[in-house]
């Protein structure tokens, strides 16, 4: 199918869309009003506080004066990604702050409508059967994507976590629509370029491995070469960093110094990383600590847990979804800093897995209200921080619903999967 | 059509807008505080022999000190006593004088006694209403100023390029000057070893939290703006609750 046809039919489809449901109506009105009201903010109040400006200016940098990438002078707030991440910020520079920065959201928004694109074809694909069959559960999610809260920080920030999830997405329909191994490549690259961006999908690289291990034949079961491949492609992206870590060694020097060996982990903030409660913790009481050695101990023992489950889990050809989410949750609880507008990146995963799991479950139920509550309510709780941070510097709600995301994707791929995949082989040798 | 108007509307009048919006906004800097405004810290750890092996014997005895007397669970108080919010003070950075702002306040030493009596001694500080003209002298002896003009974000941001190295300035979600020092920082032989300094402060431009550590947080001082916890803490876990009550029930209804 052509693009011209493609583009035809999403056209007509958002015109009948628009003409017949309601939310649907609403949805992309409050979206709209989202990017204004940013656009507005940010030329305004928050011109010189946000962090497009750190990406503006790191594509500026780049461009001038590239071994003086990771020299904080130059920023509002500490550039620490991959040095590579500042090219694309380039054109950006290029056209000037106001006409740079309005280039930008223009380009949210449309990557917040070929998200949703994506999502919708990837939700087709891995929705259960005996679901209904037509798709307004599936818009109405989309629309719910659209409205949620972390969009408004996304926008107003400026922040690039929908470059993330597109990328993640699209890596993710890649994987699950095409098959053989130049597809894996292709889908692992793409994931490659998220991760250069922004390593927000880092910990998706082990979930990309093709292992299960069979409880009953007591077999670790690898695809060694389409999981070499996998790795390759998405290590090729993010190892093409270390072009411009050769040829200016400074860079490389100050990107260890800004990630590792930084302050600014000790600062009292409302994350929601199981790391950062510890550290709060810590300030509050005045005990020892040495951050380095919580973050690794957090993020082990979950990274580890995953990991597990999704080595004996049963996915029913959909492990790729679950791999996903399980590393963003281990991102999001162990990384120091989880903000809210890092939602968008586990939301639309969450929308799929709930598209995935038999709906009348008790997990599926969990999970959708935590979909809920991250898409609305979490930000309640940033703000409850700030009015309580004195006595009680913990923003833990979303800590705990990410645990118990944790728990219940985790139950189901242990038990109920199992179960499912088992009835519906029998259901097959019944049928024969 | 009749949206297709709407939305061009919308967008034109949008684009307007954001054209009349000015772009260079001119920050007025003032004091925060106000007359008769009295600030009260606590002292709840100080680790004196550390801090001698730190600093030397007599580092809390410098002019300007705030830690001087300093003991663990007592109190210092300061009461504002002037407000001059147009001062012209002679600035070392440009050689010539400058607009300044400075607060004259009371103080009463580091004590456990309660009823505070008559003050001990009085005091001035000065900024610079441009923060480029302040010298890089925030160092020694408090490591960073108990008071800041406001508003605060804007003016710590301004006064980052003139600070030392092993500064940092911190506005994103709480008001934030973190200080390193290395051995040898100070003048060649002190600090002995590293130490890190983490002050937050409040909107008013006052430090609220004052922590000195050393390697792996081990705290050696921890100062902090008393506030009323009889009305707050109640309050707080009322609205915590509360929250965490609303929305637990708003949740059980999603099915």
């Amino acid at each position: 199918m052509s693009i011209k046809t493609q583009f035809s039919r999403i056209k007509d489809r958002f015109l009948e869309l628009w003409k017949t449901s309601q939310i649907f109506k609403y949805a992309i009105s409050l979206h709209i009003l989202y990017f204004i009201i940013s656009l507005i903010l940010v030329f305004t109040i928050y011109r010189e506080q946000n962090d497009f400006l750190i990406y503006w200016k790191a594509g500026g940098v780049f461009l001038e004066n590239t071994p003086d990438l990771y020299n904080q002078e130059y920023y509002v707030w500490d550039f620490r990604y991959f040095p590579l991440s500042a090219l694309f910020f380039i054109p950006f520079y290029v056209l000037g702050f106001d006409l740079g920065f309005l280039s930008f959201q223009i380009l949210n928004l449309i990557l917040n409508i070929l998200i949703s694109i994506i999502l919708y074809k990837i939700i087709m694909l891995v929705k259960r059967e005996g679901e209904k069959k037509d798709d307004k559960r599936v818009i109405l999610y989309i629309c719910i994507y659209l409205m949620a809260a972390p969009q408004v920080l996304n926008y107003i920030l400026g922040q690039i976590n929908l470059y993330i999830t597109f990328f993640m997405l699209l890596s993710l329909l890649i994987f699950l629509k095409k098959e053989g191994v130049i597809w894996d490549l292709i889908g692992s690259i793409v994931l490659g370029i998220s991760i250069i961006l922004k390593p927000t999908a880092l910990f998706i690289i082990p979930f990309l491995l093709i292992i299960h291990f069979d409880l009953k034949e007591k077999k670790l079961k690898i695809d060694y070469s389409r999981s070499i491949v996998r790795l390759i492609g998405v290590i090729l992206p993010i190892a093409s960093n270390f072009i411009p870590f050769l040829l200016y060694p400074q860079l490389l020097e100050g990107f260890i110094a800004t990630n590792y060996t930084g302050s600014n982990p000790l600062t009292l903030n409302y994350s929601f990383s199981i790391t950062k409660n510890i550290t709060n913790f810590c300030y509050l009481f005045n005990i020892p600590y040495n951050q380095l050695f919580i973050l690794i101990v957090v993020i082990g023992i979950i990274a580890i847990l995953g990991l597990l489950i999704f080595i004996i889990g049963d996915f029913d050809g959909n492990a790729l979804v679950y791999g996903f989410t399980f590393s963003l949750i281990i991102m999001l609880l162990g990384y120091f800093d989880s903000w809210n507008h890092h939602l968008l990146n586990l939301i639309p995963l969450l929308m799929i897995i709930l598209f995935n799991m038999p709906s009348k479950l008790k997990e599926t139920i969990g999970i959708k209200r935590m979909f809920f509550f991250f898409s609305f309510f979490d930000i309640a709780f940033m703000g409850l921080w700030f009015l309580t941070f004195v006595y009680f510097p913990f923003n833990f709600a979303s800590t705990t619903f990410l645990i118990l995301t944790f728990y219940y994707i985790g139950r189901y791929c242990l038990k109920y999967s199992r179960d499912i995949i088992v009835h519906k082989s029998e259901m097959e040798v019944n049928e024969k | 059509m009749k949206n297709k108007h709407m939305l061009l509307i919308l967008i034109i009048c949008t684009f307007i807008g954001l054209g009349l919006i000015p772009r260079v906004r001119a920050i007025e800097y003032s004091a925060g505080v106000k007359e008769g405004d009295e600030l009260i810290w606590i002292c709840s750890i100080y680790q004196k022999e550390k801090m001698e092996q730190l600093f030397g014997n007599d580092w809390d005895e410098i002019n300007a000190s705030v830690f001087k007397d300093m003991e663990e669970g007592a109190k210092m108080k300061w009461r504002i006593t002037e407000i001059i919010e147009n001062a012209i003070l002679y600035s070392n950075k440009t050689k010539n004088n400058e607009s300044a702002l400075s607060i004259k306040f009371d103080i009463w030493n580091w004590t456990k006694n309660v009823d505070w009596g008559s003050k001990d001694s009085q005091d001035q500080r000065s900024l610079f209403k441009n923060p480029l003209n302040n010298l890089d002298d925030l160092i020694y002896p408090n490591f960073a100023p108990f008071w800041l003009p406001v508003p605060i974000g804007e003016y710590m941001k301004a006064m980052e390029p003139v600070l030392s190295s092993g500064y940092t300035v911190d506005g994103r979600v709480l008001l934030a000057i973190t200080i390193e020092l290395n051995i040898g920082d100070l003048d060649g032989t002190y600090p002995t070893e590293y130490v890190k300094v983490l002050a937050l402060y409040n909107d008013k431009g006052i430090i609220r939290s004052y922590k000195l550590y050393i390697t792996d947080h081990f705290v050696m001082v921890d100062i902090s703006l008393e506030s009323n916890p009889i009305l707050e803490i109640p309050l707080i876990i009322l609205l915590v609750v509360l929250s965490y009550i609303g929305l637990a029930i708003v949740l059980s209804k999603i099915k």
